[in-house]
């Protein structure tokens, strides 16, 4: 990678390689727990973590690993990290963890994680690759707390469980259906705005 | 549950996890590979064996260490670690067998390997089998009924995206919208499969 | 071989690194999670009999295979009310709750402790308030569940009903419990009672 600045590589995370919109990576949490804007922020912030960790850890011993066995010596790592996270939340935040604890540990299999680790910290340095770890986990988190929001005003007529419109205008959008309906419409929604408004291709990309 | 015998609770429980509480359709896990492999039938079929047969043998695996090694050392809290350790290491290990013993198998199934490690659901089972401290045969009904219904909703999915090449769907819709909007509406088909049972 | 006796050693070293960060943080939170769980425990169980200085764990029940306990709470030396964990099958999950009941064996009071139902459905056993009242001074037979206005018994909420018929069945499995524990005096036909 050339000179680039930082502000760029954490700019990438937030909406050029959006981890949901754009990569379509990790689409299970993006689905499963955003019924809610609280659920999909905290979630959000147990992946940001993780995945600023694991660039961060990856990037200190890429030249230590043999690439042999890189891929497993990265599954270490963030299940490490995620297991961290889930005995801290299981500790200090019990309520969100009763609700998502099983999500918190799926973070361990999250594409994007291994991914990131895989296609950025391995070959960057550390500095670069905290911030790349940065820009995706908070591109995911945005990701998250948009759907979150889609999702609770629609379906429930409120936000972060704060009644808005006292009714519920698409009931819905908070059943496990509505999580697919609602990813669908708003990505949909976000490729013809990139087409109209930034010229863009507009296309999502295929999805792994 | 009520006074039933082992085996009609087992039942349930595979079929619950097949349908009533089909992983794709009711938890969304595996999303990335549901959507990455249904573009074509081929694919999702080859898939769906590879994945019904890591999930079951994984799970076995699993639920063995954590009978006897974790749960005796109370090692619970390492389970993330070691869960996904047996799944890599196992796939790791099928991965060099088949291609030794069998390498017209494993040209057919062998690309699949690689992408299950990350499936949420192939470490979902061994977890919830945890957490609800099944026994064996609970947890392989869970592993296999998981694996019979993230292949159902593959073959059906990839049923249907064939026939899609051949709609007009709007620009910004082509590709992954159309399909989650899609996946919204089988999920909805299954949600008529609650009734059957209640878990 | 030198190359194998590297990598094998680059990989054991991770091990050995990982292994200590994460067995720290266990160390570290574990007490913590110890704690807050018994304190949600304690302040769940107050909240069924704010009466009560003391509530002790007097033995465990099972319903299936799972277990769960029940406790008696004393204001002084009177007893002033039975409370027992149980639960009940709903739509996704195991809806668990606390089921308080007086001297007389009558509902004092339902809370949820622990679902995983659908969220604006199956949820709605918790956010929609009349429904729990409804159980306070229900004896053993009005607890049905019907699909209308009732006074007499337990009405369903509409649109959850499966949810509705765990908490229901939930608190009578808990009620007959302590009937055939403490009930004594009181006939009350707890067979053949449908669900």
């Amino acid at each position: 990678m050339k000179k680039v600045s930082y502000w760029a590589i954490f700019k990438n995370g937030l909406f050029g390689e959006n981890p949901v919109f754009r990569l379509a990576l990790s689409l299970c949490p993006a689905v499963a727990v955003t019924s809610g804007v609280k659920n999909g922020f905290l979630m959000g912030v147990a992946v940001f973590f993780v995945m600023t960790m694991v660039n961060v850890t990856v990037s200190l011993i890429r030249s230590f690993i043999s690439p042999k066995v890189r891929i497993p010596a990265y599954m270490f790592i963030i299940a490490t990290w995620v297991t961290v996270t889930d005995l801290v939340m299981g500790a200090y935040a019990r309520d969100v963890y009763k609700e998502m604890g099983l999500y918190i540990m799926l973070i361990v299999a999250f594409a994007i994680v291994l991914s990131r680790a895989e296609v950025f910290a391995s070959k960057n340095k550390l500095i670069p690759s905290m911030i790349d770890g940065m820009g995706m986990g908070l591109g995911f988190l945005l990701a998250l707390v948009l759907i979150g929001i889609t999702r609770e005003f629609l379906g429930k007529g409120s936000l972060w469980g704060y009644d808005i419109l006292h009714t519920r205008p698409l009931l819905i959008m908070v059943l496990p259906t509505g999580g697919f309906f609602a990813m669908g419409l708003l990505m949909g929604f976000l490729n013809w705005i990139d087409r109209k408004v930034f010229g863009g291709t507009g296309a999502s990309s295929g999805g792994h | 549950m009520e006074g039933s015998g082992l085996w009609e609770h087992v039942l349930t429980i595979f079929i619950a996890s097949a349908l009533i509480n089909n992983f794709v359709f009711a938890r969304y896990l595996g999303l990335c590979i549901f959507f990455g492999v249904t573009k074509r039938m081929e694919t999702a079929v080859g898939m769906s064996i590879t994945f019904t047969a890591v999930m079951v043998i994984s799970s076995v695996l699993s639920w063995v260490v954590y009978k006897y090694i974790m749960v005796p050392y109370h090692l619970e809290y390492l389970k993330i670690v070691i869960f996904i350790g047996i799944v890599a290491a196992f796939v790791q290990a099928a991965d060099t067998i088949m291609k030794k013993k069998t390498p017209a198998l494993y040209y057919k199934l062998g690309i699949y390997l690689a992408l299950i490690v990350t499936n949420c659901i192939i470490i979902a089972v061994p977890l919830i089998n945890a957490g609800e401290e099944y026994g064996l045969f609970e947890s392989i009904a869970l592993a296999f009924g998981s694996g019979v219904g993230f292949s159902l909703a593959l073959i059906i999915m990839a049923s249907i995206r064939e026939k899609l090449d051949l709609a007009d769907v709007p620009k910004s819709f082509q590709g992954l919208p159309i399909a989650f909007v899609l996946t919204g509406l089988i999920a909805l088909a299954f949600l008529g499969f609650s009734g059957m049972i209640t878990l | 071989m030198k190359e194998m006796l590297k990598i094998t050693l680059s990989l054991v070293a991770i091990f050995v690194v990982a292994g200590m960060i994460m067995v720290g943080v266990f160390y570290v939170t574990s007490p913590v999670r110890f704690k807050a769980e018994k304190k949600e425990k304690e302040e769940a169980l107050k909240k069924m009999a704010p009466e009560a200085d003391v509530i002790t764990e007097v033995g465990k029940w099972n319903i299936g295979r799972k277990h769960y306990d029940y406790h008696e709470a004393k204001s002084g030396r009177r007893i002033v009310a039975y409370i027992a964990t149980t639960a009940g099958k709903g739509y996704s999950s195991y809806v668990k709750m606390l089921v308080s009941v007086d001297r007389d064996i009558r509902v004092k009071g339902v809370q949820v402790l622990d679902h995983a139902e659908t969220p604006g459905l199956g949820d709605q056993i918790i956010e929609e308030e009349w429904f729990l009242e409804q159980f306070k001074g229900k004896e053993f037979s009005q607890l049905a569940l019907l699909k209308k206005p009732t006074k007499e018994n337990i009405q369903a909420i509409s649109g959850a009903t499966i949810s509705s018929r765990a908490v229901t069945n939930g608190v009578k499995d808990a009620v007959q419990m302590l009937i055939e524990r403490y009930g004594g005096g009181i006939k009350v036909a707890t067979h053949g009672v449908k669900k």
